[in-house]
């Protein structure tokens, strides 16, 4: 049951977010003709397109997100008013779980989007595939998961404390402060999780970057425990 | 095993330093009805809050069914044993009745179909209509019959008739004597409304800056306080010091109002020694016992 009230909470954000990718994909591929003529610097132009799917993809991981406890929108809440969230807490069920089943279908969610994305943009955009192999795919998929869950755990962490468009916007936020952080505090290649949808994407190398996807799945797992936590010791 | 379905011992709790319950003690027999009676801001949400589990208390203790309130398994049994109406009557806005009704029935294993179908007819409820269509009225109603036909044992209600016509309001407070007297189901209810709760209630707690400043049976209470009306030849140039059990002493020119919780027989008598003084003994209200204790709190 929590199942289907998660499902009716993101299933149009879950649209919303496929109509974007959609648009992404068209809009450019309508005009450039399909990209069937090479670019002046196909290298750049591949590197660029990847940091669109990133986009992509960190905008449904901040938009799909949510703790499945507080839902009330940013009006009400301005108000002192807390929608739905006592009658969420009088029901015989664990706050982590309530947590656990929100999260855990919103990052099925993203995940979905990152593989549709991914199809679509292989798919439509050739660039992106210059140099790459088949199986190149699967692993820039996998890699993209694994870098769009860290930033998901964020989310939902944020989303613990945060009204929706808070929790909206703090992620992005977060993203950018943390990006421009290691641009200015360089971090070991191995160990810079920005990495994974950029020098050391599969795309690029042809080989799954180990050593960043432990990191990022590292922090996702510590991520969500922290949210746990906080859903556990929060008032509302 | 004692007879309280909630016992509430020293409770306090601040926000930002502000006190909201300041040493509450508070107890509901199993099986009662029990009106919780306080000011806007006297600590009656932060109460059921924490009897809820929703916020922690930063000291005292509170039990729910002889269980501490505690994070975990404790709260979860308890939660399976309460319906809860909540102040602002909110459900979720993606859900439609019969779709919420769907979702809460797994969750409560005693679930009442017989209960569900009865409010679903008796309160008219559209079963295909979403719920940020309902009125605020038809809220209520619908929080209601989640509350009842969970099959709990204890009903917390926190202005549950909040929004009803006058109509409902009656069908509600008669369901809910109903249900109290024919399945022991024991309902503790802030409100507003002091002559909903003098129609319904068997006991009273009045709470006032966080602490319960008068409790028992409404019947002990009322039988217990009597006013004294008295008017005096002349003002009197001192203050006058009324015997013990005088609780709230109101003064305007010659005429005197007393509420008296004990010994009216004695303050009765006081009265009369003052000079050309009429004395008048009444019986009182639940709304002017509160007002009275509120007021000289």
């Amino acid at each position: 049951m929590l199942v289907m009230k998660s499902w009716l909470e993101i299933r149009w954000r879950i649209l919303m977010v496929l109509a974007f990718n959609v648009l992404e994909v068209s809009i450019p591929y309508n005009a450039n003709g399909g990209f069937r003529a090479a670019p002046p610097d196909p290298g750049r132009a591949a590197g660029a397109m990847m940091l669109v799917v990133s986009f992509l993809w960190l905008f449904a991981a901040s938009v799909l997100a949510g703790a499945g406890i507080r839902s009330q929108s940013p009006l009400q809440a301005k108000k002192g008013l807390h929608g739905s969230t006592y009658f969420t807490l009088s029901l015989p069920v664990s706050r982590f779980r309530l947590l656990a089943v929100r999260a855990g279908l919103g990052l099925l969610g993203v995940l979905s989007i990152v593989v549709i994305s991914g199809v679509l943009f292989w798919n439509f955009f050739p660039l992106i595939r210059t140099n790459s192999m088949p199986s190149d795919f699967f692993k820039w998929v996998f890699t993209g998961s694994c870098w769009v869950s860290g930033v998901y755990a964020l989310s939902v962490l944020l989303a613990t404390t945060l009204d929706e468009i808070g929790q909206m916007f703090g992620t992005l936020i977060a993203i950018l402060v943390l990006r421009l952080a290691t641009l200015r505090f360089p971090l070991p290649s191995s160990f810079d999780i920005f990495n994974i949808v950029g020098g050391a994407s599969p795309l690029v190398t042809h080989t799954l970057p180990w050593p960043i996807i432990s990191v990022s799945l590292g922090l996702t797992l510590l991520l969500f425990l922290i949210a746990g936590k906080v859903v556990q010791t929060l008032e509302y | 095993m004692n007879n309280f379905a909630i016992e509430v011992s020293g409770l306090r709790k601040s926000f930002k330093g502000q006190a909201a319950l300041n040493g509450l003690d508070l107890n509901v027999p199993a099986g009662s009805i029990s009106g919780f009676l306080g000011r806007n801001g006297a600590g009656k949400t932060t109460t059921i809050k924490i009897l809820m589990g929703i916020l922690k208390a930063d000291a005292g203790s509170a039990f729910v069914f002889g269980l501490p309130i505690t994070p975990g398994a404790n709260l979860i049994d308890i939660h399976r044993r309460i319906g809860f109406v909540t102040e602002e009557k909110e459900l979720y806005p993606t859900m439609t009745v019969e779709q919420i009704i769907r979702f809460t029935r797994p969750f409560f294993p005693k679930w009442r179909d017989d209960l569900e179908q009865r409010y679903m007819r008796m309160f008219d409820l559209p079963a295909r209509k979403k719920i940020p269509d309902l009125s605020k009225g038809m809220r209520s109603k619908l929080m209601l019959l989640l509350a009842i036909a969970r099959g709990a044992e204890l009903l917390i209600l926190d202005e549950p008739t909040d929004g009803l016509d006058p109509v409902a309001v009656e069908d509600v407070l008669r369901e809910i004597v109903s249900l109290s007297a024919a399945e022991g189901i024991t309902v503790f209810f802030s409100s507003h409304q002091l002559e909903e709760v003098e129609q319904i209630a068997d006991r009273i707690s009045i709470i006032d800056r966080g602490r319960c400043i008068v409790s028992g049976s409404l019947d002990d209470l009322k039988a217990r306080y009597q006013r004294l009306n008295i008017v005096l030849r002349e003002e009197p140039r001192s203050p006058v010091q009324w015997l013990d059990g005088a609780e709230y002493v109101r003064q305007e020119g010659r005429t005197v109002s007393i509420l008296a919780s004990r010994n009216v027989t004695a303050l009765a008598e006081q009265a009369r020694s003052l000079p050309g003084a009429q004395v008048e003994a009444y019986p009182v209200t639940l709304k002017e016992i509160f007002l009275d204790h509120v007021r000289g709190n």
